[in-house]
């Protein structure tokens, strides 16, 4: 079965025409400059469950775009 | 079933600007546009002249890709190739990978024009198997 | 939850095996640039695996797209591959850290260690390192070897690409 992300501009095209950009994201409670900085370098949510992604469509019109995935899917 | 083509470099304009901009530029004669992504479109046409209303736009010659034709008879072959399916009814413009390689392709009642960056040409050749068939 | 972050992102890995190959295939094959392994299970099977999938997922499913890819190689390399079927494909997950390296030890919450981030090729490395976690958890005291491997590596920039427990090409 094979993982398709829709691409706003080209359609439903296979994970493999893709490449994935990691958001940083660092929490809230951290509350320092050096804390945030270390986070938003190195460290993930790795969320399980849906979240909003960002990808980059390579193999299509080469545009990074936002994309909804459920990554227990 | 005509083999198709070897894949050859092709000279096109490509225009970048605004999106608003793009959306009303009008096909020259002869000349297909291809949408390759909101604020990118590819005039299959050399030196193609269109007026583009964006003080920004970039036009510039494009030759950076390779295209072939393929008859409409080669299709299912080519779709078993691509993990995304084909447009259904032509004219439409698509990309995507086919066999692992990202093309653009220009689907027509008749078959579909396919575009390839030129330095991949050869890559897709082999994996269509084009060239390399019995006449 | 205890609120700790950790440079880590989860992938699913996929592996399958062939039908059983009458002659015996001594070597573990790999190439780096071809991006594949294979070799042969005591039962005669051909097991074939390339690298994670690249969305980070905890999902197992198994894709076309995998067994296409890493047979590519495999029968370019190896042509005899092309006569056997494919038996059985399967996916697990792998913790991947930040420099391809794993993390060990304290965390900073109190009563809270970790050993993660051993990736794609962590079986052999683990047994040494869970030999020296249980001498951190009984000793209180972080042994030498794992030292390095401390999850405050990041604070203070020590990336480490370290070649030995994962087996990085990176
Ligand atoms: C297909 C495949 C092929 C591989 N091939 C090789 C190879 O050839 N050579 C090699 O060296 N390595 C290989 N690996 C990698 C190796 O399997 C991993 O590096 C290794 O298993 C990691 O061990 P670990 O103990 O860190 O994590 P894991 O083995 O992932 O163990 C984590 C454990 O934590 C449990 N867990 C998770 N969440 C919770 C929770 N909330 N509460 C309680 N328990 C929890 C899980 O159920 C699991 O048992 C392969 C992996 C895969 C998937
Ligand atoms: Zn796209």
């Amino acid at each position: 079965m094979v993982l398709r992300l829709a691409c706003p501009h080209c359609g439903p095209r296979p994970v493999e025409e893709w490449m994935y950009g990691e958001v940083p994201d660092p929490p809230d409670y951290l509350t320092e400059a050096d804390e945030r900085d270390v986070d938003r370098g190195f460290m993930m949510s790795n969320t399980e469950g849906a979240k909003q992604e960002r990808w980059f469509h390579a193999g299509g019109c080469r545009r990074w775009q936002t994309i909804e995935r459920d990554t227990t899917l | 079933m005509s083999a198709p083509d070897r894949f050859e470099r092709i000279e096109a304009t490509r225009i970048v600007a605004v999106p608003g901009a793009l959306d009303e530029i009008e096909a020259p004669f002869g000349g297909h546009l291809l949408r390759l992504a909101p604020d990118d479109l590819l005039v299959l046409q050399p030196q193609a002249r269109v007026d583009v209303a964006d003080r920004y736009a970039i036009v510039e010659s494009e030759a950076g890709f390779s295209a072939a034709w393929f008859d409409r008879s080669e299709l299912p072959r080519l779709q078993a190739l691509s993990a995304w399916e084909f447009p259904r009814r032509g004219p439409a413009f698509a990309q995507g990978h086919l066999g692992g390689i990202p093309v653009k392709a220009l689907f027509y009642e008749s078959g579909v024009l396919v575009l390839v960056p030129a330095v991949l040409a050869h890559h897709l050749e082999e994996r269509l198997g084009v060239g390399d068939r019995p006449e | 939850m205890a609120g700790v972050r950790l440079p880590i992102r989860t992938h699913p890995l996929q592996a399958f095996v062939t039908n059983h190959y009458t002659r015996s295939f001594r070597p573990i094959v790999a190439s780096a640039d071809m991006g594949f392994y294979v070799s042969q299970t005591p039962r005669g099977e051909m097991l074939l695996g390339s690298g994670i999938d690249s969305q980070p997922s905890y999902s197992y499913r198994s894709s076309y797209e995998f067994l296409s890819h890493c047979s590519l190689p495999a029968v370019t390399l190896l042509p005899f591959l092309r006569n056997l079927t494919i038996l059985r494909q399967w996916a697990g997950v792998c913790d991947m850290s930040v420099d391809m390296s794993p993390i060990m030890g304290y965390t900073g919450v109190d009563g809270f260690l970790v050993t993660t981030g051993w990736g794609t090729w962590g079986f052999k490395g683990i047994p040494a390192g869970g030999e020296q976690m249980a001498e951190l958890i009984a000793g209180d005291r972080t042994p030498e070897l794992i030292a390095p491997f401390s999850l405050n590596r990041f604070q203070e920039d020590r990336l480490m690409f370290d070649p030995g427990s994962t087996a990085t090409t990176h």
